[in-house]
């Protein structure tokens, strides 16, 4: 990838396999349903139950649904030979592993991010603060992204799977939880969008959009070794 | 158009740790080609790795010199194109999809995406599922690629393997043609391709 023009082609490429059948664009947004929904079987219809812990429950659910998207984002390319042939020819890994994250993320993590007011009113917030805290979450997105897709690169040249990318993912999803959580909490505590919390989960986000590409380009080219 | 000078000496790469190639020396010059020899195993692909610039050698010396630029390790970026054993065709896209990916990273037009698709036999197939085609139609398929890349240094591995004698007979003309446009290539194969080349036999 050595240009705009390029990242759109494996953008556009990308899109049309997660949007054909077999594609897996619906798989986050599936699992987010299932997570959500038996969530709030298991704890009884209260409302006063639900909704303190709807936040965290939300943001445990994008967490896993992300790591479940990109578990094999790489592993495909890797099979058929694609990283090889990028990287022989001179192609940019950084900017194949950002148009592959961009890619995921319009395409698999969007959608559920769009449907968490949804699951939120059903766990029992109200429109606004459901929106809030769906913003925040729209914010954490990225992150959890960055940090399951560099761990799906390591997985890429190990081939163990999707469990041990989420284990990997696990020292940097835990954060963006954490912040991202405390974020949502401060939303409805406090009636304000702005926390100092929600900083720090801009900060993460920050830093992982520039070391994240390249460490998970850096795990390709030595999974090509 | 023109491909650098490849100069090699003393060369010895590993795969898994393991000694496999040693001693490889050679001087390729635009309009010549190396054609790997060896049995299975032996380690053909690797030393076609190593040429690429995909992984290091162990030992040994690799100098690509081309007029607009110093020596250098690798290939000049933008001249190599790699057809892998490993062949990168998505089943999910049509074949007219698959070679449009390749075709907007090689700055090609549909003209001439159409123009490959028709010489390598897959002429009426743009739309067909790739997931349906055979194995020598995939292989086909991404020769379709070399065709559209205007890149001067072919790295090719096994690129007779699952095609039948008409498009053998494509290849080497193709080669040759390539070939006579002063630019190169580097083939790993266990099946000599009549065009004219250095041989390099690993045990």
């Amino acid at each position: 990838m050595n240009d705009l023009s390029n990242m759109v082609a494996l953008i556009d490429r990308d899109f049309k396999l997660a949007f054909r059948l077999g594609g897996g664009w619906f798989h986050g947004l599936l699992f987010f349903a299932i997570f959500v929904g038996f969530t709030a079987f298991a704890m009884g219809p209260e409302k006063s139950v639900l909704a303190p812990l709807a936040p965290a429950l939300v943001w445990l659910a994008a967490a896993l649904s992300v790591q479940l998207a990109s578990a094999d984002l790489f592993q495909s390319d890797m099979d058929d030979g694609t990283v090889q042939v990028l990287t022989a020819e001179g192609q940019s890994l950084p900017l194949y592993v950002i148009a592959k994250c961009i890619a995921l993320w319009t395409s698999a993590i969007v959608p559920f991010v769009v449907a968490t007011p949804l699951f939120l009113m059903m766990y029992g917030l109200d429109a606004a603060a459901s929106l809030k805290v769906a913003f925040i979450i729209l914010i954490g997105s990225p992150p959890l992204a960055l940090a399951s897709l560099s761990a799906a690169a390591l997985n890429a040249g190990i081939r163990s799977g999707g469990l041990l990318t989420s284990a990997l993912s696990a020292p940097i999803t835990i954060p963006v939880l954490i912040f991202g959580v405390g974020a949502s909490m401060a939303t409805l505590d406090a009636d304000r969008l702005f926390s100092p919390e929600l900083s720090v989960l801009v900060a993460i986000c920050l830093l992982l959009f520039v070391a994240a590409p390249t460490f998970a380009a850096l795990s390709l080219r030595l999974a090509l070794e | 158009m023109g491909a650098p000078r490849l100069v090699v000496e003393n060369l010895g790469c590993d795969r898994g740790g393991a000694a496999v190639v040693r001693g490889i020396n050679l001087d390729l010059r635009a309009g010549e080609a190396a054609q790997i020899f060896g049995r299975n195993g032996a380690g053909k692909s690797s030393l076609l790795n190593v040429f690429a610039g995909l992984t290091k050698p162990v030992e040994g010396r690799m100098a690509w010199t081309s007029k607009d630029s110093e020596s250098a390790p690798h290939p000049p970026v933008g001249s190599v194109l790699f057809l892998g054993h490993r062949i990168p065709v998505k089943p999910g896209l049509t074949v007219g999809e698959n070679l449009a990916f390749w075709m907007r990273l090689y700055r090609a037009d549909k003209t001439e995406a159409a123009s490959a698709l028709s010489r390598v036999g897959l002429k009426g197939m743009a739309d067909v599922q790739a997931a349906n085609l055979s194995a020598g139609q995939k292989k086909r398929l991404d020769f379709a690629r070399a065709l559209i890349s205007r890149r001067t240094v072919w790295f090719l591995d096994e690129p007779t393997a699952s095609i039948d004698d008409e498009g053998r007979t494509f290849v080497t003309e193709t080669l040759c043609q390539h070939l006579s446009k002063g630019c190169m290539a580097i083939i790993a194969t266990h099946e000599r391709l009549q065009i004219p080349s250095n041989d390099l036999h690993i045990a």
